[in-house]
C-alpha cells in the first residue's frame, strides 16, 4: 500500500509539472500570421546584378586621329567552336567550344593572368561571333572580371566562317 | 464520493474546456520560415524588374542594378517599358547595322550622352542581334552599356 501510494505521488506531481510547462503560444501564433505575410510581400528571391561593359575604345573612329600607336589590348575570341585569347594579334591559347556543354574558362586562366601582370592597361576586349549567345559573353565577362579585368570592351569578331 | 465527483468535474472540464491542438511542430515551421524570410527581407524590393518571359543571364557580378534608361531585347522585339519600339523581323535580316526605329526613337527622347543603359536581354540571344543595339545606340551618343542579369549566389 505503501508502495502502491508513492507510485502515485509521483504521477501527480509529474502530471502538476507537465501542467506548469504548458505555454500558451496564441499570441506567438498571432504575430507570425501577421509577421509572414508581411515578410513574404517584402521578400527578394531573385537579385539582379549588373555587369557594365563599353564598346572597346581602340576600335571606334578615334584611332585615326591618335598620334600614339594604341596600346595592345589583350582579346578573348567567342567563336561557335572555340574560345581564344589573344594579344596584339598573337594567340596566347585557345580551347573548343561546345555549346551543350557547360564549359568552363579555366585552361586560360594562368595564361590571362600572366598578361594581366605585364600590363598596365586593365581593359580587356571580347571579340563574340555573331551565332554566340549571350550567356557565353556574360560568362567570359564574369571570368575576365576574376582575373583583374574590371574594363570590358565588347566588340565583334572579325570575319570568319561560322 | 468526494473524490469521485472532484475526479468527474475534472474530466468534464477537459472534454468541454478545450480541445487544445498540438502546435508545437506548426511553430517549428513558423520558426524555420520566419528566419528565411527575414535573411530574404529587402526594404527597397527589386528597382527593376524585368519582363517575366525574359529568361536574363546568370553573372557572378555583385554589382547592384539601379534604375537606368532600359531597353528589352528579346528574341522577337526591342521594348522601352513594354512599348514595342521594333520587331526582330524589321531589322535582323537587314544588311545594315544601324537599327532606324531605334534610332529615331532615341533622337525623337533626346538622351544626354553620358546616359547609361541597361540591356535587359534573353540569355539565348545571339551577338548578331546585341551589337546592331549597341551600334545604333552608340551612333546616337550612348556609349555606356550595362547587362542586367541574375546574380549567381
Amino acid at each position: 500500500m505503501k508502495r502502491l501510494s508513492k507510485k502515485t505521488g509521483e504521477r501527480l506531481q509529474s502530471e502538476t509539472l507537465s501542467e506548469t510547462i504548458d505555454i500558451d503560444v496564441t499570441p506567438v501564433m498571432n504575430m507570425f500570421i501577421i509577421l509572414i505575410p508581411f515578410l513574404v510581400s517584402m521578400a527578394v528571391f531573385t537579385h539582379l546584378s549588373i555587369i557594365k561593359f563599353s564598346l572597346p575604345s581602340n576600335v571606334d573612329s578615334s584611332i585615326s586621329d591618335m598620334e600614339e600607336k594604341p596600346r595592345p589590348k589583350p582579346t578573348i575570341v567567342l567563336r561557335q567552336d572555340y574560345t581564344a585569347l589573344t594579344l596584339d594579334g598573337r594567340m596566347l591559347d585557345s580551347l573548343p567550344y561546345e555549346e551543350e556543354t557547360d564549359q568552363t574558362l579555366s585552361p586560360l586562366s594562368e595564361e590571362l593572368s600572366n598578361t594581366r601582370d605585364g600590363l598596365a592597361d586593365s581593359t580587356v576586349i571580347i571579340a563574340s561571333g555573331e551565332r554566340v549567345k549571350l550567356q557565353r559573353i556574360i560568362a567570359t565577362m564574369d571570368f575576365c572580371n576574376s582575373h583583374g579585368f574590371p574594363d570590358i570592351g565588347l566588340s565583334s569578331a572579325p570575319e570568319e566562317n561560322e | 464520493m468526494k473524490c469521485c465527483a472532484g475526479k468527474f468535474f475534472t474530466r468534464e472540464s477537459e472534454n468541454t474546456g478545450a480541445f487544445r491542438p498540438q502546435l508545437t511542430s506548426l511553430i517549428d515551421v513558423m520558426t524555420i520560415l520566419l528566419v528565411f524570410l527575414i535573411k530574404s527581407f529587402s526594404v527597397e524590393g527589386n528597382l527593376i524588374s524585368p519582363p517575366e518571359d525574359l529568361e536574363l543571364p546568370v553573372s557572378k557580378s555583385d554589382k547592384k542594378a539601379e534604375p537606368r534608361l532600359s531597353l528589352t531585347v528579346t528574341k522577337s522585339a526591342i521594348l522601352h517599358e513594354e512599348r514595342t519600339l521594333t520587331q526582330d523581323k524589321d531589322f535582323a535580316e537587314s544588311d545594315s547595322v544601324l537599327i532606324p526605329s531605334l534610332a529615331e526613337w532615341i533622337q525623337e527622347k533626346g538622351f544626354s550622352r553620358d546616359k547609361t543603359v541597361i540591356i535587359e536581354a534573353d540569355k539565348r540571344l545571339e551577338f548578331r542581334i546585341l551589337k546592331r543595339v549597341m551600334y545604333t545606340l552608340s551612333k546616337s551618343g550612348l556609349e555606356d552599356f550595362q547587362i542586367l542579369a541574375i546574380r549567381k549566389e
